[in-house]
């Protein structure tokens, strides 16, 4: 299984990064998304797979069982993905605020010809 | 009292700009008082003196550990070098202090004018009496910094802020040698044995700490470690060929230029390497460079200084040849050097101090400094001509001054090595030098008057006192030499000897044939000197048309070209590489993300093992590919809805492939993040124009090349990187072993957020708030202008729902009810299962959410009643709140402490649940703030 995620954590990366490759900038935030994605699973992938071990304590006992999921890249990960929700939200009304201005959903700075066709 | 000596005059710094608006006039004694208290402090610190040692003993050291793990500390030492080099500064800046504050008359600028000076001498008090390279590092740069705001203090001229900017980059970059040097030093000091501790450390380098000195000159390192600091040193004494800074730091304030660029800073280089001396000397290419180096150095400044007729030019640049004959004197290593070294050095600060402070005057007096236009001034300013002309016989050479000592000594030094070429250039520099003191000190008194721009006056008292203490001092001293060769002369000459010396100074040696052989070329210096003068006096403008032609082709130019070669070609660099598409820069970013990884793979790394456990299931598959599926379709969405939807899709795979896998936390969270993200892109997006702009198939191509290769490379480490750490791991095991036991937690994961790892979260939470703060700012202020021309016409009316159904509007109310207590359920119960503060803070923010896409923001609103702000802002006060009790308790910040009882319902309470309900607000308020405010802008603009 570490192979299928690994692999989908590269595939997540790769159309997030041909997406913020776009002249679109509303499809930049959204591959920033997909990246964000890439890299929870990656961390995921590297802090080991354990199936229905959660991290927690069971009643009676002072430890996690010993084959538990590892919780430092989940605690890790937990606040990574709040954080990268206010990241994308911030970009993505920055984008907004750009594209409302410029009157167009494009990257690139405008050029001579961009300026004729608005004119 | 080292430390209160040193920090006197930065406290003083502090206070003065403050007290310019309240004292006026006696601001300029106020702001001497600093130097003096320092001076006095100084010499409260002396202990008895040892005649046998010819030092002052025990050692005054101080040393507080700064970085003690890597040997760096603030170490200080009062010895003969260190003392007399101090009491020169708190000498001459006293007096300069004294004559700035009149100088500056009323000028509203004169608090931070004295400011900057009074840092500067506590700088450069720190520097001279440094213990460690480091520590002396700090304050070497600090009197680089003070330099430049007191060269640059007329910053309206463009002149005045080119020459601060020529002297901060000539020394700054020194200094950056200085630094690597000190390094080297320390490094060859701790592999010749010395324990890291006392490896920065001067007095142990040359043979005065507690372990014996090492041999740096037989070290490897010696030879690079030497040249850097032999850059270091020339920059900032302004050495061949690196001279040009000087002159053109005249630019500055007279006072400035009596106390930094003649007395003191510009003596720094000669300081630092008398101070390494014992250390670092006695090779032969100490030898070669420090002579020659002097030498070159006393010539260029001797030859430059005759074509110039402003008077504070022909003082830096003879300024600039005595620094050169000081580093020379630094070279030969022998004891008649050592000894000319300290007498020229002390007499040649009083007499160029009192120069400085003179022209000054005369500028002041008479609104020139140009010698060719002044002349016959002894009648109108007969006390600064007092001060003048003894200032400038000492210069000169003349008997009964403290300068003639030390041109005697420099004589004795050179013709010691018995080396006729040192001789004769010493002789000749010094001719230069003689006719140069007379051209600026004597000239403008005697003669026939000229008109001035102003009728010329007597300057006020405090700025007669300055150059009069020093010229009197300077014949007092000729006239007494035993006030100074046996208190501070010897010392001095000692320390920097590494040996003990005696200096005994007299103006009359005997009848012995050295003596008159020296008192003979005393003599030709002074009338050659003369004769030049004279030969000089209607001639300066032509030869001045020559040195300066001759200047252009100089060091000088080689600066200018490399400043403007360096200002131009930097934005082209930037141009070619950051491009202002930002698409181009990810390019490059990704290319060299896929080159670096990419060549650790051909270098041979290899796959991991295990790479199938635990096998797969087929749902898992399933999810897997959803998530890729998603993806894609966001990349070919025709419209921006069905991208966002899609994302929305592999947002949700995600999070059932981390509940699959044992993370009911992570997955809670993924679930509500992308439910909210969802929402939030719609309100942001859904009406932006559709992009129209296409690449071209060569660029869509090559950018699919490149993403696709960064896919395979993250997937490649991944696959390498696994089994690569041993599960469980070290930290793993830690928390799994402490979290019970210690911070009575049965969920691990929030255990570590709130307890173990609190203060990341507290970061965190910051980042959330101002992340809501930046998108609050973004849509608000805005000019209105800027909102679109077609939107603004609408009529605004109250904000109506964007979805009106009735079901959903009916049930919305007990669905936010009851996701609120479910909320504060998930909150309360997270310490010891699945949830906690972020679940729970965003349940209820869903649950908001959902309520408003029912009933409009302005519904919304009205359930929450206060400010959203306010929760975040509490929620950040909670949290901060719970971790200064354990501070307030004498236990480390954010230690989570706990009620001896458990309370009914609720359990066993400590602060680490306090914590968490401030993180619920915290993301309450921060993300509600967003949505409803994105919401009420898209009602505004959609009606």
């Amino acid at each position: 299984m570490i192979a299928i995620l690994a692999i989908t954590a590269g595939g997540l990366f790769a159309v997030g990064a041909y997406l913020l490759l776009t002249r679109s900038a509303v499809r930049l935030v959204l591959g920033l998304a997909l990246l964000s994605h890439a890299a929870l699973l990656s961390i995921f992938v590297a802090g080991g797979l354990v199936r229905a071990k959660p991290p927690l304590i069971p009643d009676g006992a002072i430890a996690p069982p010993p084959d538990a999921a590892d919780a430092v890249p989940q605690a890790l990960m937990l606040t990574a993905i709040v954080i990268s929700f206010a990241i994308t939200a911030f970009a993505a009304v920055l984008v907004q605020q750009l594209v409302r201005d410029a009157g167009r959903d494009e990257s690139d700075p405008p050029t001579a010809r961009d300026a004729e066709d608005r004119a | 009292m080292l430390w209160f000596a040193v920090a006197i005059p930065f406290v003083a710094a502090l206070l003065l700009p403050w007290a310019a608006a309240r004292w006026g006039g006696a601001l300029g004694w106020a702001a001497a008082a600093a130097p003096l208290a320092a001076g006095l402090a100084l010499v409260a610190a002396l202990p008895p003196y040892d005649p046998d040692a010819e030092r002052w003993l025990p050692d005054v050291r101080a040393v507080v550990p700064w970085v003690p793990d890597v040997g760096i500390h603030f170490a200080l030492r009062l010895d003969g070098l260190s003392a007399t080099f101090a009491l020169l500064i708190v000498l001459v800046g006293t007096l300069v202090a004294v004559y700035a504050g009149a100088y500056l008359g009323d000028d509203p600028r004169r608090g931070r004018f004295l400011a900057y000076l009074a840092g500067f001498t506590g700088a450069m008090l720190g520097l001279v009496l440094s213990d460690d390279l480091f520590t002396l590092f700090v304050f070497w740069e600090l009197t680089s910094v003070t330099s430049f705001l007191l060269i640059g203090f007329d910053h309206r001229k463009s002149e005045a802020r080119a020459a601060a900017l020529q002297a901060l980059l000539v020394t700054g970059a020194g200094g950056l040698a200085l630094l690597a040097g000190f390094v080297l030093l320390q490094t060859a000091a701790a592999s010749a044995g010395v324990p890291p501790e006392y490896a920065g450390r001067v007095s142990t380098l040359i043979g005065l700490g507690p372990v014996p000195a090492p041999d740096l000159r037989a070290q490897a390192l010696y030879i690079p470690a030497l040249l850097l600091v032999l850059i270091g040193a020339f920059t900032k004494s302004a050495h061949f060929p690196f001279h040009f800074w000087l002159p053109g730091a005249m630019a500055a304030p007279t006072p400035v230029s009596a106390l930094l660029h003649s007395a003191t800073m510009v003596k720094a280089g000669v300081f630092l390497l008398a101070r390494l001396a014992p250390a670092l000397g006695g090779t032969d290419l100490w030898h070669f460079v420090v002579t020659g180096g002097g030498a070159l150095t006393m010539l260029t400044g001797a030859v430059l200084a005759v074509g110039q007729h402003d008077l504070k030019r022909i003082l830096a640049y003879t300024t600039v040849s005595v620094l050169g004959i000081l580093t020379m004197l630094l070279g030969p290593g022998t004891d008649a050097a050592f000894k000319a070294l300290t007498t020229f050095l002390v007499a040649h600060a009083l007499y160029k101090a009192a120069l400085f402070l003179v022209a000054g005057n005369i500028d002041h007096a008479t609104g020139t400094r140009d010698v060719t236009r002044l002349g016959g001034l002894m009648r109108l300013l007969p006390l600064s001509a007092a001060a003048g002309l003894l200032a400038a016989l000492s210069q000169a050479g003349a008997p009964p001054l403290f300068g003639f000592l030390g041109k005697e000594l420099l004589y004795v030094a050179k013709t010691d090595l018995e080396s006729e070429l040192l001789v004769g250039v010493a002789v000749a520099a010094n001719i230069l030098l003689t006719a140069m003191a007379l051209q600026a000190g004597v000239r403008p008194f005697v003669g026939q008057r000229h008109e001035t721009p102003h009728p010329p006056h007597e300057a006020p008292p405090a700025m007669w006192l300055g150059p009069l203490v020093l010229g009197v001092l300077g014949l007092l001293i000729g006239l007494l030499p035993k006030w100074f060769d046996a208190t501070l002369g010897s010392a001095m000459a000692t320390a920097v000897a590494g040996r003990p010396l005696v200096l005994k100074l007299a103006l009359w040696h005997g009848l012995n044939p050295e003596a008159l052989a020296i008192l003979g070329l005393s003599a030709v210096t002074l009338l050659a000197g003369y004769g030049v003068y004279r030969w000089l006096r209607p001639r300066v403008r032509t030869v001045g048309g020559v040195a300066r032609r001759l200047s252009r082709v100089g060091p000088e130019a080689l600066y200018s070209r490399l400043l403007d070669g360096g200002l131009r070609a930097a934005p082209r660099l930037t141009e070619r590489v950051f491009a202002h598409r930002p698409r181009h820069d990810l390019l490059l970013f990704f290319t060299a993300l896929v080159a670096l990884l990419g060549l650790a793979f051909l270098q041979g790394l290899t796959w991991g093992g295990a790479l199938f456990e635990p096998a797969p299931a087929l749902h898992e598959l399933g999810l897997a590919g959803l998530a890729l599926a998603g993806a894609c379709l966001t990349a070919a969405a025709p419209s921006h809805l069905v991208a966002i939807a899609a994302l929305g899709l592999t947002g949700t795979s995600v999070a059932l492939l981390f509940a699959l896998y044992s993370a009911p936390d992570l997955a809670l969270t993924l679930f509500l993040t992308e439910t909210l993200t969802v929402v939030l892109f719609v309100f942001v997006f859904r009406r932006l124009p559709e992009h129209r702009a296409r690449r071209s198939r060569l660029e869509r191509g090559r950018d699919a090349l490149v993403a696709g290769l960064g896919g395979a490379t993250l997937a490649g480490v991944l696959l390498a990187a696994a089994g690569v750490t041993p599960q469980p791991t070290e930290l793993w095991r830690y928390f799994a072993e402490k979290s019970l036991p210690e911070a009575l937690g049965r969920n691990v994961v929030n255990v570590i957020l709130v307890d173990f790892r609190a203060l990341d979260t507290l970061g965190e939470i910051t980042v959330l708030v101002i992340a809501g703060l930046g998108v609050l700012g973004l849509v608000h202020v805005r000019p209105p202008a800027a909102n679109g021309a077609g939107l603004a016409s609408k009529p605004a009316t109250a904000a109506r729902g964007p979805l009106p159904s009735i079901i959903l509007t009916t049930a919305a109310r007990p669905i936010l009810l009851l996701l609120t207590m479910f909320s504060i359920f998930m909150l309360l119960r997270g310490h010891n299962a699945p949830g906690g503060g972020f679940i729970g803070g965003l349940l209820v923010a869903a649950g908001f959410v959902l309520y408003m896409l029912a009933a409009g923001p302005a519904a919304a609103r009205h359930v929450i009643r206060t400010s959203l702000g306010r929760f975040a802002g509490l929620g950040l006060a909670v949290a901060l709140g719970s971790g200064l009790v354990a501070w307030l308790l004498g236990r480390p910040i954010l230690t989570g402490l706990w009620l001896p009882v458990p309370l009914p319902g609720l359990g066993k309470v400590g602060t680490v649940l306090l914590f968490d309900v401030g993180v619920y607000l915290v993301v309450l308020g921060a993300v509600l703030a967003v949505l409803l405010t994105l919401a009420e802008q898209w009602s505004e603009e959609h009606d």
